[in-house]
């Protein structure tokens, strides 16, 4: 399974300086050395240096990640200075670089499918980097050897057809956060609104270009012509907020920002949202289910107005349950409510509510995220 | 000397696997204190159950029939957000967990003592700012006035000086021990090189692993059992959790038995089919040879750190009872050519330890009259994230270096950046690489309100004064320009007030199952909802 930890930060590049095209990285790689070093000294001497890079970061927020490298460049280390173990692992190293061309399936044959299947790597990569492990003690497969190439050319041409397919990887712009936080890793960015979201959604809004603006990668809530209040629910057509899957949304809510702007999630046509409430709580920022009984404040005198919204919908057995989390980056709220009847596969998307002619402008929505939630932070009410 | 009047000197371990609690006597010896069920150690483990929480062995055997209620090695998550596993669908702070640990051993304590409040805890010595701060919270919302906090392996090497007798009129070490402390928990993992020199202890280098423990080798085994079971039985176990938890139990028996004889059999049934499975100690020394190479290569490392070699060491002193695996001294024993010092109880002596400390600071111990003092070293660097001018990004500027002896003070100077600049933002931070990536932020200083026209690099001055107990306080100032800040720190992040005085009132009222009133109300309002946006009351 891949490590959904390791989906927002790159940590073999990060820290290993292995680039994403050559991961899963071989156990020389891993030491940051020539492959086939035979010199035991240069191995254990950067064995070393690794570890001690990492023993830096150990105490930082990616500490768990830390760990999996610190156990893999420890059995990596150990691999490579047994001269048994080293020349079998060289062996499949030489038959995995030089593979017979004629075993790579056609490229028509890449589809979708295989790039899931290239996402679940780290399986393959764990089997070649813990081979002295007993718990991979079956030879690695030889397809393992032809799968890592062909592997390999899918990345290239998934990253080349997302490129050319509307620059998605890399239009996407920083998060909100300075530095994403830790739990929010697992929840990919979806849509990071650089065009108005029309064509990737439906929409109950007539004239989104006189009520939204997009730049900076993100949507603009602007002013409503007519004195009135105006709503719009957005839906994603291609996604869906299936049991165990986690929404989220990040969004900056200006600060003299009134009850009359709104952000929040559709799901299923029910929303859940965020506002600030100058009314009775200082402009704090306050989260309802829309139509719900209950309201809880984000409980901060000072936040800027930039958070996230998430919503956690419960296993198959609990499908109707949603935890919600609304998290600054000083402070979080979290909770649990029930949504009534929510379809399996239920489709979702974006809230937004503005104001008439009066309305302070400056809040946006930034990123809409889908995916599976690693964990989340502690609950404060 | 404690009297029956006097505060008692109580020293805990609060432990990943398991936790202890000690105090000193009448004639200033240390004494572990039974649990209510008569065992020196206490698993720390809490079982939420429907009415209120279990702590403890009970803990642990109600968790192999309802995992989801299991809260275990909590103390791994301190200082992250929240226990890593939901419990009865809430994230709870790990704060709490261990509060709950703490809980019953004071509890228990007080049948011997009689009600007290004060104690020393344990930490590892590798734990950050944050999990030390966890700590001491988690002491509060069990009723505990943590007087202070002491890394693990100090005091294990305190309970050795103890009983080589250093601490005593006539017993001070003639000459100057320096002891590798070796400690390898149920769930952490420490090396610090102290010296000790007649009453006072002093750190010189400390490095560690906080996921590095015995939970870890029992982990590996019950991995392999996993698979054993389902190559020969056709059923994966692994991925149920009860099972898994009681193969973990299984898999910690077998760690046992093995670290005692060379070849034991594993029985474990599952759905009426059992797995019968001769297990080596090789065996299990090839499952998990990575991990006792961590911990070696942490030695190495935390040596080259204190500029020394093995034959500058007096003592290599094992601690922890994950020392009693033989590859773990065989390890030890072959990297460092000592022998190895197993004079300590590795169960109880970071417990004793503390409680020795506990004296100190109470002044009721023997070593508060022969002038017993601890000098700790700080695990991580503090520093501030500057910017380098070069390259426009960020760089750490190591204000005290990790491995300094505490209390340490540091002042360096820094420019601003460019013309005009109105504020002056210091980011000081715990841990990290050379460009500040993955260090952790532990607070902000801010001189705002600069007068107009300030040059670019005019100086600023910041300094950072760390104490033993963990304050850091940071002062900068503008000395051209007649502003400065400060900015005292006492333990950064954690729990917000708020956040404790509600889980206290939590604890306080029993933890028990929440009800479910709301979520129904709330369903049956959303069968017939409306999109009314106008705002209705709180409720």
């Amino acid at each position: 399974m891949p490590d959904a930890r390791f989906k927002t930060i790159d940590p073999y590049h990060l820290w290993l300086g292995v680039p994403p095209e050559l991961q899963p990285p071989t156990l020389y790689r891993l030491l940051g050395v020539e492959p086939f070093e035979s010199n035991a000294d240069v191995i254990d001497t950067a064995a070393n240096r690794q570890i001690a890079y990492l023993h830096q970061i150990a105490a930082g927020p990616h500490r768990k990640e830390v760990q999996k490298l610190l156990n893999e460049i420890a059995a990596a280390r150990r691999y490579l200075l047994n001269s048994k173990t080293k020349a079998a692992y060289d062996a499949k190293l030489e038959q995995e670089t030089h593979p017979v061309l004629d075993d790579l399936p056609g490229l028509d044959a890449i589809d979708l499918a295989e790039i899931s299947a290239f996402e679940s790597s780290a399986e393959t990569e764990a089997s070649l980097l813990m081979a002295s492990s007993p718990f991979a003690q079956q030879p690695v497969p030889h397809w393992s050897h032809k799968l890592l190439d062909q592997k390999l050319i899918i990345r290239v041409l998934s990253i080349l057809a997302l490129f050319l397919l509307g620059n998605i990887a890399l239009c996407v712009l920083p998060p909100i956060f300075s530095s994403q936080p830790d739990w929010m890793s697992g929840i990919a960015v979806l849509d990071s609104f650089s065009t108005l979201p029309s064509d990737d959604y439906t929409t109950d809004v007539e004239d989104p270009d006189r009520v939204f603006e997009c730049r900076e990668g993100k949507l603009w809530l602007l002013q409503n012509e007519s004195n009135a209040a105006r709503q719009a629910k957005w839906t994603w057509n291609e996604n869906k907020f299936t049991p165990g899957k986690t929404i989220g949304l990040d969004f900056y809510l200006c600060d003299d920002a009134d009850h009359s702007q709104a952000v929040g999630l559709n799901v299923d046509n029910k929303v859940v949202r965020v506002f600030r409430d100058t009314q009775r709580n200082n402009g704090r920022l306050v989260v309802e289910v829309v139509g719900g009984p209950k309201r809880w404040t984000l409980d901060h005198k000072t936040n800027s107005g930039t958070a996230t919204l998430t919503l956690t919908r419960g296993s198959e057995s609990q499908k109707d349950a949603i935890t919600w989390w609304l998290y600054d980056e000083k402070n979080r709220v979290g909770g649990t409510f029930k949504l009534g009847n929510l379809r399996n596969d239920a489709p979702f998307g974006i809230y937004t509510s503005i104001g008439g002619p009066q309305t302070t402008l400056g809040s946006w929505l930034d990123n809409l995220r889908h995916g599976e939630l690693k964990r989340v932070p502690l609950i404060k009410n | 000397m404690a009297s029956e009047d006097q505060t008692p000197a109580v020293g805990i371990d609060l432990g990943t696997t398991f936790s202890a609690i000690a105090f000193l006597d009448t004639s200033g010896r240390p004494e572990t204190i039974p649990n209510a069920e008569g065992n020196v150690s206490t698993p720390s483990a809490v079982f939420f159950d429907k009415s209120s929480p279990i702590v403890g062995i009970e803990a642990i055997r109600a968790g192999e029939f309802e995992p989801d209620r299991l809260a275990y090695c909590a103390k791994r998550d301190m200082g992250e957000l929240a226990y890593s596993k939901p419990i009865r669908d809430e994230f709870l702070p790990a704060e709490v967990v261990q509060a709950l640990v703490l809980k019953k051993l004071k509890t228990d304590a007080e049948h011997k003592l009689g009600p007290f409040t004060k104690a020393v805890v344990t930490v590892p010595a590798f734990f950050n700012e944050p999990c030390r701060k966890a700590t001491q919270d988690a002491g509060r919302l069990a009723g505990l006035e943590v007087i202070d906090i002491i890394n693990e392996p100090t005091a294990a090497a305190v309970t050795y000086g103890f009983n080589k007798g250093f601490l005593t009129e006539s017993g001070e070490s003639h000459q100057l021990e320096r002891i590798l402390v070796f400690d390898l928990g149920g769930g952490t993992f420490d090396v610090t090189i102290m010296e000790i020199d007649g009453p006072n202890y002093t750190a010189i280098a400390t490095g560690g692993d906080v996921y590095l423990g015995g939970y870890d080798w029992d982990s590996r085994l019950a991995a392999y059992l996993a698979e054993k079971y389902l190559h020969e039985l056709g059923s994966d176990v692994g991925k149920n959790n009860a099972e898994m938890q009681s193969l973990l139990r299984t898999a910690n028996e077998a760690k046992h038995a093995l670290s005692v004889r060379d070849e034991m059999m594993v029985f474990y049934q599952h759905d009426g089919k059992q797995l019968r499975l001769s297990l080596s100690r090789e065996k299990f020394e090839e499952l998990t040879d990575d991990l006792v190479d961590r911990t070696i290569l942490t030695v190495r490392m935390v040596l080259a750190e204190a500029n020394m070699k093995w034959s500058d060491l007096t003592r290599v002193l094992l601690v922890g009872g994950s020392t009693r695996m033989p590859m773990i001294e065989k390890a030890l024993q072959g990297e460092s050519g000592m022998q190895l010092d197993r004079s300590v109880s590795p169960d109880e002596a970071v417990a004793h330890g503390a409680a020795l400390y506990a004296g100190l600071l109470l002044g009721t111990s023997p070593a508060a009259r022969y002038g017993m003092s601890v000098i700790n070293v700080n695990s991580h660097d503090l520093g501030v994230l500057a910017i380098e001018r070069s390259t426009k990004r960020h760089r750490k500027q190591v204000m005290i270096p990790r491995n300094s002896g505490l209390p340490a003070t540091q002042t360096v100077r820094f420019k601003t950046h460019s013309d005009n600049q109105s504020s002056v933002r210091v980011d000081i931070i715990e841990g990290g690489d050379d460009s500040g990536q993955n260090a952790i932020k532990i607070g902000k200083l801010v001189i705002t309100d600069l007068p107009p026209n300030l040059p670019k690099d005019t100086p600023v001055d910041v300094e950072f004064h760390y104490e033993q107990n963990g304050r850091l306080i940071v002062k900068a100032k503008l000395p051209t320009a007649d502003r400065n800040a400060s900015l005292e720190l006492d333990r950064a992040a954690g729990l917000t007030e708020e956040a404790m005085a509600e889980w206290q009132q939590r604890i306080d009222q029993g933890l028990a199952d929440p009800e479910n009133v709301d979520l129904k109300e709330l369903e049956r309002i959303l069968d017939n909802e409306d999109d009314d946006l106008g705002l209705a009351p709180d409720k």
